[in-house]
């Protein structure tokens, strides 16, 4: 209800004024539904906060930046997951003189990952790159999309190298060579999630070969080196796709539309 | 949470059903035995576009003495001295950690320390360089480790031009801090750092460095080669 009135209130702003600062309760409604662990809960209010005008979705980034400000090592990494989430469903906005709140996280030594766990420290770096990436911060989100496609060992840190480099798109054809990784024999792929920070289910995985080849569809053309990789690991695909395997089934197609993509030398 | 890891599991599980081939053994996880001595075919125009290569050159007049010269360190054979000592001769450090468990990262740059070992010596600099590993976990990295560490990746720590140190652990952070390093811990165990590799003159004073992307070795032994060449100070 508290999301419903807060977008209410938003598109009711005055024609040629800019919409209220939305208010604390507000958003702590929305941040809360963002971390949920239901899905679904997470998604109605991603479409919500995507659904808003751009004058509104710039004054809820404005306002999440500020808190983004006041994080730190101590906060609960749930909570900043979720305003990463949040922030991710605002994209596209005008550049944001306050975005540079989430540009100060992304270097490794920054006070946000000290003293977590590991996967939790790894994981909350992933989405900060990949909310940097969303929000357009090309050339603060590049070096470390490069890192982890060129140094990372984690098909997670690997996927989000892979949709950044995606989300950035033609800028990042550099990437192109380390998106192949996951196609040599020995690559151990798995399944992840990096649509949110929080709890996923089965619509919301992803792997590095999945990402890998969506990214190369999105950079543009490719040398034919690419290509024979990519033709060579879709024969190894199954021909049938089978009700239990949902992500293979995802895999085998993005797969052969990224070979049919490139050999036709389609541009994104 | 419980849906979380179901479909983790399922999802996972499916994946890996799927796939036609055997599982192999992931070359990536064991240490690199490769010759690590040659730049990956790809990797000059792979990062391009990104600043992945060495920083500028620093000219003698614009360089800087380390503020952390004088931080203690005990290197592999447990001989304690600072770090200024080390730095008497024209070097290259990088940092690394004993039981990283990425080879992308710290096997990586102890393989290219030795293929860097091995260019010193043909290029008759042995005696005029230093090459410098510096461990991330001073706690955990005593002498005895770093000497397994540099056994197991075939480093040669014989001569006196490779060293591998453990700085003191109540100032370590100091150092980097004060090159940057990216890294974080969790207590006292790493849990995220970067790859860099700082070029230092004879006097400890930073020249350059190499970021993100493996360096070129023969670019970095070229690099000691000319700071050798470099005039004494009076």
């Amino acid at each position: 209800v508290l999301l419903v009135l807060l977008a209410a209130c938003w598109c009711a702003a005055p024609a040629g004024r800019p919409p209220a600062a939305p208010s604390n309760a507000s958003l702590d409604a929305l941040l809360e539904q963002m971390a949920a662990e239901d899905g679904q809960a997470a998604r109605w209010a991603a479409r919500r906060l995507a659904a808003l005008d751009l004058p509104s979705r710039r004054a809820v980034a404005v306002a999440l930046l500020a808190r983004l400000d006041r994080m730190g090592a101590a906060t609960p990494a749930a909570e900043v997951g979720a305003l990463l989430d949040a922030l991710r469903c605002l994209a596209p906005l005008p550049a944001l003189a306050e975005v540079r709140s989430l540009e100060r996280l992304l270097p490794m030594q920054s006070p946000l990952y000290a003293d977590r766990d590991k996967p939790e420290a790894v994981r909350l770096r992933v989405f900060v790159m990949l909310t940097l990436a969303a929000l357009g911060r090309k050339q603060v989100a590049l070096p470390a999309s490069l890192d982890y496609l060129a140094n990372s060992h984690s098909v997670e840190e690997f996927s989000a190298g892979a949709r950044g480099a995606g989300m950035l798109g033609a800028e990042a054809r550099s990437t192109t060579p380390y998106l192949l990784r996951p196609f040599a024999p020995h690559y151990h792929d798995w399944a992840v999630s990096l649509d949110r920070f929080a709890g996923w289910g089965v619509e919301e995985a992803t792997s590095a070969r999945l990402e890998a080849a969506r990214a190369l569809r999105r950079l543009g053309p490719v040398g034919p080196e690419v290509l024979e990789t990519l033709r060579v690991f879709a024969h190894t695909l199954p021909q049938e796709e089978h009700p239990e395997t949902p992500l293979a089934n995802c895999l085998a197609r993005e797969v052969r539309a990224t070979v049919l993509h490139l050999e036709k030398g389609l541009r994104p | 949470m419980t849906s979380f890891r179901c479909a983790c599991v399922a999802l996972s599980l499916s994946l890996l059903a799927s796939c036609a081939r055997l599982p192999e053994p992931d070359p990536e996880s064991a240490p690199a035995e490769k010759c690590c001595c040659c730049t990956e075919p790809d990797s000059q125009e792979a990062g391009a576009g990104v600043s992945s290569g060495p920083t500028p050159w620093l000219a003698p007049e614009q360089r800087r003495p380390l503020k952390t010269l004088s931080m203690p360190v005990t290197t592999h054979a447990g001989l304690d001295t600072t770090l200024r000592a080390l730095l008497d001769r024209p070097a290259a450090l990088a940092f690394f950690y004993s039981r990283c468990d990425n080879p992308n990262r710290c096997t990586r740059t102890v393989g290219s320390f030795r293929c860097m070992a091995e260019r010193i010596e043909k290029k008759g600099l042995s005696g005029k360089v230093r090459l410098v590993l510096v461990s991330f976990e001073p706690d955990h990295d005593t002498p005895s480790r770093l000497l397994e560490a540099a056994q197991v990746h075939q480093l040669n720590t014989d001569r006196d031009d490779v060293v591998l140190l453990r700085p003191d652990p109540r100032l370590h952070r100091d150092l980097h801090r004060e090159l940057n390093v990216g890294v974080n811990y969790s207590g006292e165990a790493v849990t995220m750092h970067d790859i860099g590799l700082y070029l230092f003159d004879r006097q400890g004073r930073y020249v350059r460095s190499h970021h993100l992307l493996a360096w070129d070795e023969e670019q970095v032994v070229e690099d000691l080669g000319r700071l050798a060449a470099e005039a004494a100070p009076r």
